[in-house]
């Protein structure tokens, strides 16, 4: 079934278009990555789906118009996390997971017991157990990162967005965090979608690419089923020569790898 | 009581109490410290004089000192998480020398104390809105736009201000501006402060109530609306909140400097979060400042002295201090 | 001819003020003339009880006029920075121990409270202060001297307050007396042409809505700035003060610049009143006749003297001045 399903969506800032025409569906349990170069539109294909910048097109979450949802309706069925938090005043960590149960409180209402429960419980499974009382600007950006990851949970979201969840994360972390995603998404019955930089973790961790090249999707990978040498070939479309291996890991793994073609 | 605070809370309880007992302490002595003799035997004895003395004057003095002070540690609170930087404050943004510009304009044209109130909290409130305005200019979001933002709004309402002092006539209207820009508990009486102190304690009472939503506020706009958060409209509300608060006072005593952006701070440092019991904390730590300023300005000299006089000599340094501070950790 | 008319009104006015000395009927029929209403310059009806023994003064000239009708031994309370104003020490130098009530901006309601007034006389622009101090149980007389004839106004106000209507009279009919005989001296005159310096600049002057301008008129000038409408000292330029031209450059009482420096300002060489040395400054060792004191009208005898010195001669000026001062104030200038 798809979580998400984004139809004919144009979006830019004032007058210039930045995407154009753009469709494609994330199913549940499936992990969507946004591929491109910088510039290419990945920040904003997010921000249109959710409804901050103006667009034309539609996005349907779990089957709802985002357009027309109300704030937090959307930011319920949502779990955002940006590329780094605005936040910069002390905090506690719980306080900030806690964020995450605003969609489900009114105005002036505060986190009941079962929240508080719930939050700390998403603090464990994303493995900050006993951070919970520690200011969130002291943490590194890994953990911070992944606390951001347990406000999204925290609302029983449908779909993860992610904005270049990896560019502050250096590499053991960047796999460690996408594979508690995966286990997540799974679980849960949920949906991803992640602009991604880092090609490598994408083809080894997403269930599907899409990528953006002038304006549009140019093409959509499956690195599970699609051939080595057409990934290669698409790939090349937007990253010029490149090479594309499976090779083995020493657990007998198969990992795929991008490498730059050296110009003659 | 949240879990997050419960670990903190016996830290946290024990700064209320000594702030709790300092307050009162300042809260009495005020109430006892004046040109006025009163005595607490002349109020048990029941002369009529004594106790209206204490009621009309001594008493709403002391009690503007201490809601004033407080809603300007709430305000401070508020404009530092929404505007997400550690300088913002009243005076910063510019909010403050709008006021003023308003109640210039007010004292020229209108001369009504109603009058007065209300344009400060106009001319506070185009300060907010052309601040505001200013810092959404730079798409960057830069931590320091507003800070900038601020410095042009406060130019602009100095400009207006001078303008009007132009046009003002020295011996009347000028005497009263300048009067009212150096700030001063001293034109205290109940006579004037019925209304304002109803607004300013709702103001309060709200602005305590939506401290979650302040905290939301604190992360980037983009985060905040995908947290559900309406973000124009809360970011109007709790300003427009925190300026009503501001020049409920203001408009009373005139310009009070620093104390929103000190007492905060103090508080903050305190606790070392931003918890609503710092925000009230930091609400106490104003009052304290406030009430002591105002001890400090009708003792010190034979003649009343503008308060912004003792919390800028508190608060300037502290000013300083902060900046480079903020060097040190970027 | 003129000058045997000025020497018998001054007689008869020397002759109004002995009459006024006559002891006992300052407090005669107390008990007859309270309660007693008065309307006060800010159109308010004041009941007064009885005879105020408590007063409170927070502006010099309504100071000035208690000790003129004889009342500062009454007085509680004084506005702040009265030892800047020689009159007190002059004539009366024991308000300046009393407590201070801060001044017409800042005016401190507790310590007016604490000297425990039964009469309190305040400016008009103090109105909002007053309703206070009404409420606390406090009889407030505002008072507006802005003019001559608000001068008199306030005059009759406060004498009829304080049961001094013969004194207040005598002093209203000193002005009026005076105001009259600087008119019949100068009958038909060939006015002189004067520019005014203000206080706080040579460039600030007064024009003709102000105070200072009639100061001028009455003693028989012409105020080169009389197109001027500003309400409060007006701002002019070097080159508008040499297009006026003026005879007489007369300076404010309290100016922060002297007739020296006038005369060696070099933008004015070019002025009749600098070239021929007609640069005066009004005497500030008693009072600011340039302001509205109840001697107010001595500012423009003095000025009379300055530019008609055969009219109203230097014996007018000194008969005047120490008989105001002998009269309503007690003590006696040494020339």
């Amino acid at each position: 079934m798809s979580i998400l399903e984004v139809k004919n969506l144009s979006a830019g800032y004032g007058k210039r278009l930045i995407l154009e025409d753009i469709s494609f569906e994330v199913n549940d349990g499936e992990i969507c990555g946004i591929i491109g170069l910088n510039g290419s539109g990945k920040t904003t294909l997010i921000k249109g789906i959710t409804n901050i910048i103006p667009h034309s097109g539609n996005a349907f979450i779990d089957g709802q118009d985002a357009s027309l949802l109300s704030s937090n309706i959307l930011a319920s069925l949502c779990g955002f996390i940006p590329q780094k938090s605005g936040i910069s005043i002390d905090l506690p960590v719980l306080d900030v997971v806690l964020m995450g149960f605003n969609p489900k409180l009114k105005l002036l209402q505060n986190p009941n017991s079962y929240m508080i429960s719930k939050a700390r419980a998403m603090i464990k499974t994303v493995g900050l157990e006993g951070r919970e009382n520690d200011n969130f600007q002291k943490l590194s950006e890994g953990q911070k990162q992944l606390v951001l990851l347990a406000r999204a949970l925290a609302s029983d979201s449908k779909i993860l967005l992610m904005d270049e969840l990896e560019s502050y994360l250096d590499f053991k972390v960047r796999y460690k965090t996408m594979n508690l995603i995966k286990n997540l998404v799974k679980t849960n019955n949920m949906g991803a979608l992640l602009s991604m930089h880092d090609i490598n973790l994408a083809l080894n961790t997403c269930d599907k690419l899409i990528l953006i090249k002038d304006k549009k999707i140019a093409d959509t990978i499956y690195p599970k089923t699609d051939l080595v040498a057409d990934i290669e070939h698409k790939l090349s479309s937007i990253y010029g020569e490149v090479s594309v291996h499976k090779i083995k890991t020493d657990a007998n793994h198969e990992q795929m790898v991008m490498l730059n073609r050296p110009e003659e | 009581m949240r879990p997050s605070t419960a670990l903190a809370s016996k830290h946290n309880s024990l700064l209320f109490v000594v702030f709790g007992a300092l307050l009162c302490a300042l809260f009495i002595l005020s109430l006892f410290i004046g040109k006025y003799p009163l005595t607490i035997e002349g109020l048990i004895s029941g002369s009529e004089l004594q106790w209206r003395v204490f009621t009309t004057l001594r008493l709403s003095r002391v009690v503007v000192g201490l809601a004033g002070g407080f809603a300007l540690g709430i305000a401070g609170f508020i404009f530092q998480t929404v505007f997400r930087n550690p300088l913002a404050s009243p005076d910063i943004i510019g909010v403050s020398s709008g006021a003023s510009a308003g109640a210039a304009a007010g004292i020229l044209f209108f001369s009504s104390s109603i009058m007065v109130t209300l344009c400060a909290f106009g001319g506070a409130l185009i300060a907010i809105v052309l601040a505001i305005a200013f810092s959404v200019i730079d798409r960057g979001g830069h931590k320091s736009t507003v800070v900038l933002a601020g410095i042009a709004v406060h130019a602009i309402a100095q400009t207006v201000l001078m303008c009007l002092k132009l046009v003002a006539d020295p011996e009347k209207e000028l005497a009263s501006i300048e009067y009212w820009i150096m700030g001063s508990l001293n034109g205290i009486n109940s006579h004037i402060i019925g209304s304002n102190l109803i607004l300013c304690v709702v103001g309060l009472i709200l602005l305590i109530m939506l401290h979650r939503q302040s905290i939301l506020l604190s992360s980037s706009g983009d985060e905040a609306k995908m947290l559900g958060v309406d973000v124009t409209s809360m970011r109007l509300i709790l300003l427009g909140l925190s300026t009503l608060v501001v020049s409920s006072i203001v408009s009373m005593t005139g310009l009070i400097s620093f104390v929103g952006l000190l007492a905060p701070h103090c508080a903050k440092k305190l606790t070392g979060n931003n918890s609503v019991s710092t925000m009230i904390l930091g609400g106490l730590i104003g009052s304290c400042i406030l009430i002591l300023a105002d001890i400090l300005a009708r003792s010190v000299a034979a003649t009343e002295l503008p308060v912004s006089i003792f919390t800028s000599a508190i608060g300037a340094p502290f000013l300083v201090l902060l900046i480079f501070q903020g060097r040190k950790d970027t | 001819m003129k000058r045997l008319t000025s020497l018998l009104l001054v007689s008869v006015m020397m002759l109004f003020a002995a009459c006024s000395l006559n002891p006992g009927d300052t407090t005669s029929n107390q008990d007859a003339y309270y309660p007693i209403t008065v309307t006060d310059q800010s159109g308010r009806e004041v009941l007064i009880e009885s005879e105020p023994q408590r007063i409170v003064s927070c502006y010099y000239i309504p100071s000035s006029l208690l000790i003129a009708l004889d009342l500062d031994s009454r007085m509680v309370g004084i506005e702040d920075n009265a030892d800047y104003r020689p009159i007190y020490s002059l004539s009366a130098p024991e308000l300046l121990d009393l407590p201070n009530v801060g001044t017409v901006k800042v005016f401190d309601v507790e310590a007016c409270m604490a000297t425990e007034p039964d009469l309190v006389i305040m400016p008009l622009r103090l109105r909002d202060t007053a309703s206070v101090l009404e409420d606390l149980g406090l009889n407030v007389i505002l008072v507006n001297p802005e003019s001559q004839d608000l001068l008199i106004e306030m005059i009759d106000v406060v004498s009829r307050a304080t049961n001094k209507v013969d004194r207040g009279q005598e002093l209203i009919d000193f002005i009026t007396n005076t105001d009259d005989m600087l008119n019949s001296l100068l009958d038909g005159v060939d006015s002189h042409t004067v520019y005014l310096g203000g206080n706080n600049d040579f460039l600030l002057t007064s024009g003709n809505a102000m105070y200072q301008s009639g100061v001028i008129t009455n003693a028989g000038g012409i105020n080169v700035a009389e197109d001027i409408d500003d309400t409060y000292w007006a701002e002019v330029s070097y080159e508008q003060v040499l297009a006026w031209n003026p005879e007489y450059i007369i300076i404010a009482a309290n100016s922060q610049y002297t007739v020296e420096d006038v005369l060696a300002d070099e933008n004015l060489a070019v002025v009749d009143a600098v070239n021929n040395g007609n640069v005066y400054q009004l005497p500030s060792n008693i009072e600011a006749w340039d302001s509205p004191v109840p001697g107010g009208i001595l500012g423009s005898v003095w000025i009379a003297n300055v530019l008609y010195p055969d009219l109203v001669t230097d014996e007018i000026l000194e008969n005047t001045i120490e008989d105001y001062y002998e009269t309503f104030y007690g003590f006696s200038i040494e020339a």
